[in-house]
């Protein structure tokens, strides 16, 4: 399954970013909640 | 355990910390976009430095074993080849955004008094950046980086009287070899690292002593101050999230692969060119005839590329007028010429040969 060099087929990888990409998409929503929520408090 | 970390944080040293940072304050303008990258490039070297480091526990770095333990990298250790890839595209793109960092720094007229030191720290940073992708591009030791050093190595020779001593510096022998191999080994995982590291460190205690270059401009005096701790750290782990994630589409998907074992008895096979970001001098003496004005070309643009060097690290002290703040001055004007030139040299070397 895994090529001469070691490295996993391009469709495995390709899952993998999507997985990554989309956990690290939400952990940035999450960050940006955060800075919107610290503002509105400050206005407050 | 408990006890002992909050007893840690609470710390007067952890205290102090964080209370000098939340009392930094930074300007939210337009132009506060630019300062990520100053980050973004300290989280690349970040990941250099762990994903070479794990490189490092199987890497063996003599002619015999190097093309040897690059291949058990890739097909026998767990997740090798993901790690070496990381350190292959992270070293892309933290040579990419330490570029834009200074970039940005360069035409914010971020080198002001008093930030002559944040300035040159920074230009010394970029040439050790730049020196350790020399020295790593050898290690692989298979043909491409094999003659690419051999190249690369070759080109300070013209330098006026301290060329020939450079090369032999770098290659400890004629012509690559052992010796060399052992010497960029110990550059690139000793040497450079430390003297890094007290760079970088000295680059942030006194960027954080004089703040930033933004807050002495009008648009910066009236513009909303944010705390940097928590808010602009905040923002910060925004651009290292897409860094990040930048880095693993590159790492997962187009892994580099490594060529033949390096043979110094073969010929350099065809279509031999360093990496995208030493195009600009390779397409420099490419696109030159080899003397003008009956001066050797690559000792012309020896002198000429150790002058801009030292222009940039001068020019806090070259540029002080008081046009710097902010219009259009003659070091900016002649910092867009060689943006220029550059850029066009890079889409050149990359298109051309």
């Amino acid at each position: 399954m895994w090529n001469e060099a070691g490295i996993p087929p391009a469709e495995m990888r390709m899952i993998a970013t999507v997985i990554i990409v989309f956990c690290l998409g939400l952990g940035g929503l999450l960050i940006y909640a955060k800075i919107m929520g610290n503002g509105k408090k400050q206005k407050e | 355990m408990k006890n002992f970390l909050e007893r840690f944080i609470d710390s007067a040293l952890i205290r102090n910390f964080f209370d000098a940072l939340s009392h930094k304050n930074i300007p939210a303008t337009r132009k506060t976009f630019w300062y990520f990258f100053g980050g973004l490039t300290l989280f690349f070297c970040v990941i250099q430095g762990i994903s070479g480091g794990l490189l490092l526990i199987y890497y063996s770095p003599t002619p015999q074993t190097a093309h040897e333990s690059i291949q058990s990298i890739l097909t026998t250790v767990p997740y090798g080849w993901l790690i070496r890839s990381i350190h292959v595209w992270s070293a892309h793109l933290l040579i990419t955004s330490l570029f834009i960092h200074f970039g940005a720094g360069f035409f914010m007229s971020a080198y002001r008094t008093p930030r002559e030191s944040v300035w040159i720290s920074g230009i010394l940073l970029l040439f050790l950046i730049l020196g350790f992708a020399f020295t790593g591009s050898l290690l692989p030791w298979d043909a491409r980086a094999y003659f690419a050093t051999q190249i690369g190595t070759e080109i300070p020779r013209s330098f006026p009287v301290l060329g020939p001593f450079v090369v032999r510096l770098l290659r400890g022998t004629s012509l690559i070899g052992a010796e060399s191999l052992k010497r960029l080994f110990a550059l690139h995982v000793t040497i450079l690292p430390v003297i890094s590291i007290l760079l970088i460190l000295f680059h942030l205690i006194v960027n954080h002593k004089h703040g930033p270059s933004i807050a002495d401009t009008a648009d910066g005096r009236n513009a909303k101050q944010i705390p940097f701790f928590p808010e602009f750290l905040l923002r910060d782990c925004i651009a290292w999230l897409t860094g990040l994630g930048i880095l693993l589409v590159l790492a997962l998907n187009l892994p580099p692969l490594v060529g033949a074992k390096a043979d110094p008895f073969v010929s350099a096979p065809a279509g031999i060119k360093p990496e995208w970001y030493f195009f600009p001098l390779y397409v420099t003496l490419r696109m030159l005839p080899g003397a003008i004005m009956g001066l050797n070309t690559e000792t012309l643009i020896n002198i000429l590329v150790a002058a801009l060097g030292f222009a940039f690290l001068l020019t806090p002290f070259i540029s002080h007028s008081s046009a710097d703040r902010g219009g259009i001055s003659f070091p900016k004007i002649a910092g867009a010429g060689i943006l220029l030139y550059l850029l066009g040299t890079t889409i050149i070397g990359w298109i051309l040969y």
